[in-house]
């Protein structure tokens, strides 16, 4: 087996991060949403106590920054990964490019029964619910609010290499 | 009334009153009343007894004694009872001095100070008038005086200049006679209680020591125990930290391990899907490049979920073991918290209960025991001080004498002379009942009595005034047998008061009470004296007094008021 690479890295990788954004893109469906709000929701998905929502799927971290949670980058690779198996459309438009919920996605989702994974799903649906009439201004506004220093690690982490 | 000076003690019951009127009958037959203002001043004599203000006018007398004019009070009693023109010696120069009545009648009347007084009944406390005292006492017990006595002047500057020193020490030595009369307890009786104090204050030092060594002990004890306490509480408070923050890795390592077996699941899964034409670079599923970005990895991704898996838990169980030993550590510490914590109140109670105040007390009875000591010893230093002035003081006369050639008089009173008075005061105290009387004898140079072997002065104040009345009237009784002068009376003020029957008279006959005695042997006087006693207490019932006693009632309306009769 080859020795193991940073970018294998289990937590956060392209996988889990990509498993992330499936969920998230199924429970949108069939609603499209940006890069950006697609890493919003990634941190989100598991810290919906901040939205007075369940209980965060992870444990607090002693160091509690959300730079530590939202890495732009990892979602752009975790979601060209998603899209070589179906399970991530990329609609263009006069708004943008917008990621939804792929083909595979439906057979995907239903299909993983681990605990964690069927409570990242409830999670999603919740977090879908919850935005169900949030426009991207509103979602921006409400992310400012929530996490004041979050939007500019996050400009941070956007102008950085790719 | 007999020459005294004023001013008379200011009481408000004498208030009104301006005059005095003394009656005397005297043993030649003739009666003279006195009359003199209360302010003092000179008298009047009238004949005959008057209990009023005569309206004739009456022959004035000086107040003050005159050896060249006879026309004063202190000449005119003189003269009454036969010793006008007498002379007495003044000091060791044999200068001598005109006898006045005053000189007389204070070994006739003794007032209540004066009749407990710890020092000769010869002396008034005024050492330069001791010569011409005892020459008084001298001239009643022979009859005869010293107007043989011619002065024998200093002449040489030396003598004089040594006279002067005497009288300085004369009156250094008084100054220390007069403090050491305020002092309890004779030269011996305080290096008893000196020697005692110290063997007190040694004893109590070894008990304070003891005691002292005892609180430190029992101090370090408690220091020791909240020191301890203080380690273990921080211990307990950084056990809980460690606990908190390991419940947090471990719900970490239970939310890793669940997102692995998703990651697991969803890469299994991912790998079953048909890979389609790459979106993002274009390459087909057959030649898609496994380095680029986009080919994800998943496959090592999975392997390496697993390696994570596993190492999580071998930390799992790491991590449980610590909390365990932890938790035990912690429960153990609750568990000796509270014997440490009773132990502590049990040292804290008994050091503020027990161990200081017992500290705080022998501190104090310390302190006290070295107080006493320190004046024990300052009066111990009167005594040595007194003893270095009289040797100077003698020094100094021996000096004179052997320098003035001839020697001083002769000391007039002698044993030979003193020996009969003796013998009368012993047959008073006798016939009192004084305690344990065995033989009294008179000390030249103490000039005082020894009764029983025993310097009177060295007893109670109580016996100290009855063997004061029984020097008093066994004076006037010798003269009065011995066709001696005497004025034939004597005043005692508060003879009885002090003195107290000891506990086993109280099953003797009243004929052995001191008290009843005393009253007996007055009324027993002959006719020509008198004795006027003033007493606060009541004399006994049994002794048959009559109307002798005159009762101040102190009540308006009841007997005689007091002296002044209101």
């Amino acid at each position: 087996m080859a020795p193991l690479m940073p970018t294998a890295s289990a937590f956060n990788g392209s996988l889990e991060t990509g498993v992330r954004a499936v969920f998230v893109l199924h429970a949108h469906f069939p609603r499209a949403v940006d890069l950006n709000r697609l890493t919003a929701m990634d941190y989100l998905v598991v810290r919906t106590s901040v939205l007075d929502g369940p209980a965060d799927l992870h444990p607090p971290t002693p160091i509690m920054s959300p730079v530590t949670q939202v890495r732009r980058k990892s979602v752009q690779s975790a979601v060209a990964l998603m899209m070589s198996r179906g399970l991530v459309e990329q609609v263009v438009d006069e708004s943008g490019i917008l990621f939804q919920a792929g083909d595979n996605a439906e057979f995907f989702v239903t299909a993983l029964q681990t605990p964690y994974l069927r409570q990242l799903y409830e999670r999603a649906e919740w977090l879908a619910g919850y935005f169900q009439d949030y426009n991207d201004e509103a979602f921006d506004d409400l992310m400012r609010d929530l996490l004041s220093n979050w939007v500019s690690e996050f400009q941070d982490e956007a102008s950085g290499p790719t | 009334m007999l020459g005294g000076k004023g001013p008379l003690p200011d009481i408000p019951q004498a208030n009104g009153y301006d005059r005095v009127l003394l009656a005397i009958a005297f043993d030649d037959g003739s009666e003279t009343t006195l009359l003199r203002s209360m302010a003092g001043g000179r008298f009047q004599a009238f004949e005959g007894l008057h209990t009023s203000i005569p309206d004739a006018e009456g022959s004035p007398l000086g107040e003050i004694h005159n050896e060249r004019d006879e026309t004063n009070l202190s000449s005119f009693l003189l003269s009454k009872i036969g010793l006008a023109g007498k002379r007495i010696k003044k000091n060791a120069t044999d200068e001598t001095q005109a006898l006045s009545f005053r000189n007389i009648a204070r070994l006739a009347i003794v007032n209540e100070e004066e009749i407990i007084q710890k020092r000769s009944p010869l002396s008034d406390g005024n050492y330069t008038a001791n010569t011409a005292n005892t020459s008084v006492f001298t001239m009643l017990l022979t009859g005869v005086d010293e107007t043989a006595l011619l002065s024998r002047k200093s002449t040489s500057p030396e003598d004089q200049k040594r006279l002067a020193q005497i009288d300085l020490l004369d009156q250094l030595i008084a100054d220390a006679q007069k403090r050491i009369t305020t002092i309890s307890g004779s030269r011996d009786e305080l290096s008893g209680q000196e020697e005692r104090l110290t063997r007190a204050m040694d004893n109590r030092a070894e008990q304070l020591a003891f005691t002292e060594e005892k609180f430190k002990a029992i101090s370090s004890r408690r220091r020791a125990i909240i020191q301890k306490l203080e380690i273990t509480n921080d211990r307990y408070t950084e056990i809980a930290t460690l606990l908190d923050r390991f419940n947090l890795l471990r719900d970490h390592y239970v939310s890793d391990y669940e997102r692995l077996l998703g990651i697991r699941e969803a890469g299994s899964f991912f790998s079953v899907l048909q890979q389609e034409v790459c979106p993002t670079c274009g390459a087909s599923p057959d030649h898609h490049d496994p380095t680029a970005v986009c080919h994800g990895d998943v496959a090592v991704t999975v392997a390496a979920a697993e390696a994570e898996m596993q190492k999580i838990e071998s930390r799992q169980s790491e991590l449980t073991t610590t909390i365990a030993a932890l938790n035990a550590e912690a429960q153990s510490i609750r568990k000796s918290l509270p014997n440490m914590r009773n132990s502590l109140s049990e040292l804290s109670i008994e050091i503020e209960t027990v161990v200081s105040p017992d500290l705080r007390r022998q501190r104090a009875t310390y302190k006290e025991l070295a107080d006493k000591g320190a004046n024990v010893r300052e009066a111990l230093g009167l005594f040595s001080n007194l003893n270095d002035l009289t040797s100077r003081k003698a020094n100094l006369e021996r000096q004179n004498e052997r320098g003035a050639g001839d020697a001083t008089s002769n000391n007039r009173l002698t044993n030979t002379v003193v020996a009969p008075f003796a013998e009368r005061v012993e047959s008073v105290l006798r016939q009192w009942g004084f305690p344990a009387v065995e033989q009294v004898h008179f000390d030249t140079t103490a000039k005082d009595l020894v009764v029983s072997g025993k310097a009177r002065t060295s007893y109670g104040k109580g016996l100290r005034a009855i063997t004061q009345s029984a020097f008093t009237i066994s004076l006037m009784q010798y003269c009065a047998d011995n066709d001696l002068p005497h004025p034939g009376i004597v005043v005692l003020d508060s003879p009885l008061l002090s003195y107290r029957e000891p506990d086993s008279a109280e099953d003797d006959l009243s004929d052995t009470n001191l008290n009843g005695n005393f009253y007996r042997y007055l009324l027993g006087l002959e006719s020509d004296r008198q004795a006027i006693i003033v007493e606060n207490m009541d004399p006994p019932s049994d002794v048959e007094l009559g109307n002798r006693v005159v009762h101040f009632s102190g009540m308006a309306d009841e007997g005689r008021f007091g002296l002044f009769p209101l």
